[in-house]
């Protein structure tokens, strides 16, 4: 690999996702699938992005440009969906645009308090808001999948607004400042991919290197 | 009888739109080949001029790598220097050499050079979209000039004999026009695949594309490989 990504201090195998990303839903479970097959959990940031954008509706007055983000717009929405139904899943509004910090915020104190839980969190939360059921930008929402997930919430309320949040800040300010502008992103030995279509290229590098690497 | 162009259905199975001055679509040729060859089947190869700055933004850089023309915003000016960066990182594991190019390059007289290899057969065609992709990444072919492209068809086995008066007439109104048709279609990027009047854009599309062809046997392969064991490839 002859090109480096921005740098960016990890210990291992790490992956940004944004719960309001249906990118970042649809890799769920094959970066799951590949944390089990290397029996190596990834470290799992949370990184809110900018929301996907929703085509606009077609016009005969619009210019070439315009026309052209339209219809990659609506592409990105037939190509989520068709993808989404092999795995059985139904994605709701792909335009919401909530407020993700107490959702990252929990994922962090996750990780703090009980770092094998992480997989049932974003499992949890990312399920809930792509079915429409669980409102991520409340927090009261967000405690509650804590609570089921056996996270100790007694101080919820002072962390989310204290040390999480700072946290969440820190963590972010990091990663944009390492280039990282979408989701699911993955920091695997210093290099940058963005997109689970890399998954078997990170698989790739992480046993090894044997054999062709993939396309 | 040849059928009446539409940049969605097609006398073969798998339609490849690709654009020579797309480091993606360099990328997708072999692959592209790959399924051809083990699937006994023939691509119907297209061009697709890509107008980059309309959706893009532009750039023109001297020949140190400095930029001496900019109209892109900071987004897409990551956006563009992340896919060189992966394109690159693919393309030096499968020996390709990718070197960032100075301008965007007007591709459409190589695009109707392609057409005008296509009708004479898989073996020209093959060897023209090599020579091209090959040289044009490493810097070493004007793809804007007719005399380059002349060569290039005729090192690659094809009959030159109103090939002038094609790309200056014929071959260029045919491509203009078609070029309106595949982008009103809702095919805007390169590389696209279109396997029964279905719509994929990008080479990690090519497991779906390839268990598309083979008789939708087994789970539907995601773009991250999980139910994908063909070639190789997870």
């Amino acid at each position: 690999m002859s090109e480096s990504a921005p740098s960016l201090a990890v210990d291992g195998p790490t992956v940004c996702i944004d719960f309001k990303s249906p990118k970042a839903y649809l890799a769920l479970r094959p970066t799951f699938a590949l944390e089990d097959e290397l029996g190596l959990p990834f470290d799992w940031l949370p990184l809110s992005v900018s929301p996907l954008s929703r085509p606009h509706i077609a016009r005969t007055d619009e210019d070439r440009g315009t026309r052209h983000r339209r219809m990659r717009a609506e592409y990105n929405e037939r190509d989520l969906r068709r993808y989404a139904s092999a795995y059985g899943l139904e994605l709701a509004d792909l335009y919401r645009n909530p407020d993700v910090s107490a959702a990252g915020i929990g994922l962090l104190l996750t990780k703090q308090r009980r770092p094998d839980a992480t997989r049932a969190y974003l499992k949890a939360v990312f399920d809930g808001h792509w079915t429409g059921h669980l409102d991520i930008a409340e927090p009261a929402a967000i405690r509650s999948v804590l609570l089921e997930t056996g996270i100790d919430t007694s101080d919820w309320s002072a962390y989310l607004l204290g040390a999480g949040r700072h946290a969440l800040d820190e963590t972010s300010m990091r990663l944009r400042a390492a280039g990282l502008f979408d989701v699911p992103a993955y920091v695997v030995e210093g290099e940058l991919f963005f997109g689970r279509q890399h998954l078997p290229m990170i698989r790739w590098l992480l046993t090894g290197k044997h054999g062709e690497p993939p396309i | 009888m040849t059928m009446p162009f539409d940049p969605l259905r097609s006398e073969h199975r798998l339609i490849v739109y690709v654009d020579f001055k797309s480091p993606y679509a360099y990328l997708a040729k072999d692959p592209a080949y790959a399924i051809e060859d083990d699937l006994g089947i023939e691509i119907d190869w297209r061009p697709l001029t890509l107008d980059i700055p309309s959706y893009l933004g532009s750039a023109r850089l001297d020949t140190q790598g400095k930029v001496v023309e900019n109209n892109r915003t900071p987004q897409q000016w990551s956006g563009v220097k992340y896919a060189y960066r992966d394109a690159r990182r693919y393309a030096s594991l499968r020996g390709l050499t990718i070197r960032g190019t100075t301008k965007i390059w007007d591709s459409s007289l190589a695009g109707i050079g392609m057409l005008w290899a296509k009708a004479q057969g898989r073996a020209v065609l093959r060897g023209y979209i090599d020579r091209v992709y090959d040289r044009f990444w490493k810097r070493e072919l004007d793809i804007e000039d007719a005399h380059v492209i002349d060569s290039v068809l005729a090192e690659s086995g094809a009959e030159l004999k109103g090939f002038a008066a094609y790309h200056t007439g014929e071959g260029r109104a045919y491509n203009d026009r078609i070029q309106q048709q595949i982008f009103a279609a809702g095919v805007f990027g390169v590389p696209s695949f279109v396997v029964d009047g279905e719509l994929f854009f990008g080479r990690e599309h090519l497991p779906r594309v390839r268990w598309l062809l083979t008789g939708k046997r087994g789970a539907p392969p995601d773009i991250a490989y999980r139910h994908f064991d063909h070639g190789g490839a997870r």
